[in-house]
């Protein structure tokens, strides 16, 4: 059986109310989803209670997902969706904390002379993270499977079940709209 | 190829979503196109601001907290367990209006008494009723009292004779 259907028969038996199903998915999807909300606002605590909002809402909405096969982007849409009200609800994105912000601000500082480098203030997080949340849903997951996560297009399209032409279309429109949004931090 | 139809497939080349021949268009014009170039970095640039981003471990509690909240749902009924039940009150519903619609003009008309009842005549002279009591007097199974009560009531006063 293919990892893909072996996940459908879990989220089918999640969907039906089996919790132990739900936890096999929250073991797949709990880190990235974690990560992500993690990078976007830069403060554990609210990560975890906003990774903690999205399992719980991923669980009540579960019966009504119509395609099984969709549940990781689905479940993504959810943690943006809180992400950006959270963020949007004019709490300022903090600054990095902790040993794992030191993990990412030794990523940042690999890259002493690119773009990355510009990102150390918390005001600049705050607007590439604010221009990803003002991007439509679409082109947004994208966005983030692929620059955030570092999934390659086929992957992407696969999880979600669209052709890579189209995920490569989301990709670009995406980009083309942060280019705008951001043009500050990536002009010359 | 100009640098507006460059700079509009820009991102898709970029990502590289542009068919080969296409993208060989672009290529040439980057190379001589310095304007186009630096749009080129810009979009680039974007893609470098994003990420990645590093994976972090979700606090080892989270599960536990996640799953303390999950109410526990009910097991999804097939659709006939969850329609039968209006469904059958509703075939009830119409079969006793059906019902009483087609009772309604029966229990409207006025029904009339016996003694009021048209009797048809015999050519002897004699009702068709009391024909029908005459003929069924000789029959061997013949409930004779019955049949007296039943001329009484269409004739009493010959209806002692009958009797006796």
């Amino acid at each position: 059986m293919s990892t893909e259907a072996a996940e459908e028969k879990v989220v089918a038996k999640a969907q039906a109310g089996d919790q132990r199903a739900f936890g096999t998915l929250y073991s797949q999807y709990g880190r990235v989803i974690y990560s992500i909300i993690r990078h976007m606002i830069g403060n554990e605590e609210t990560a975890a209670d906003l990774a903690q909002e999205t399992f719980i809402r991923a669980w009540r909405s579960l019966p009504r997902l119509q395609e099984p096969k969709a549940f990781g982007g689905w479940l993504r849409m959810i943690a943006l969706n809180l992400t950006r009200d959270w963020v949007r609800a004019d709490r300022p994105t903090e600054p990095l904390d902790g040993e794992n912000d030191e993990e990412m601000a030794r990523q940042w500082a690999d890259d002493e002379a690119g773009p990355a480098d510009r990102l150390r203030t918390s005001e600049q997080q705050r607007q590439v993270t604010e221009a990803v949340h003002r991007l439509n849903e679409d082109q947004r997951l994208v966005i983030v499977m692929h620059h955030l996560e570092g999934k390659p297009v086929a992957e992407i399209g696969r999880e979600l079940g669209i052709p890579v032409g189209t995920v490569l279309s989301r990709l670009a429109r995406g980009r083309e709209a942060l280019r705008i949004k951001l043009a500050p931090y990536v002009e010359e | 190829m100009d640098c507006a139809e460059i700079l509009k497939i820009l991102p898709d080349y970029t990502v590289g979503a542009l068919e080969e021949h296409i993208a060989a268009h672009v290529r040439a014009h980057l190379a001589e196109c310095e304007s186009c170039r630096r749009e080129l970095r810009a979009l680039e640039n974007t893609g470098a601001l994003l990420g990645p981003m590093p994976a972090v471990d979700a606090p080892r509690d989270l599960w536990a907290a996640i799953q303390a909240q999950l109410e526990p749902r009910a097991r999804r009924k097939p659709a006939w367990r969850v329609y039968w039940k209006p469904t059958v009150a509703v075939a009830a519903a119409a079969a006793i209006l059906i019902a009483v619609l087609l009772a309604w003009p029966l229990m409207q008309a006025p029904v009339p008494l016996t003694p009021d009842l048209p009797v048809l005549a015999t050519a002897e002279g004699t009702s068709y009723a009391e024909a029908q009591i005459a003929g069924a007097w000789d029959q061997p199974l013949a409930d004779e009292a019955s049949l007296a009560l039943a001329m009484a009531v269409i004739e009493p006063e010959n209806s002692g004779e009958m009797i006796q």
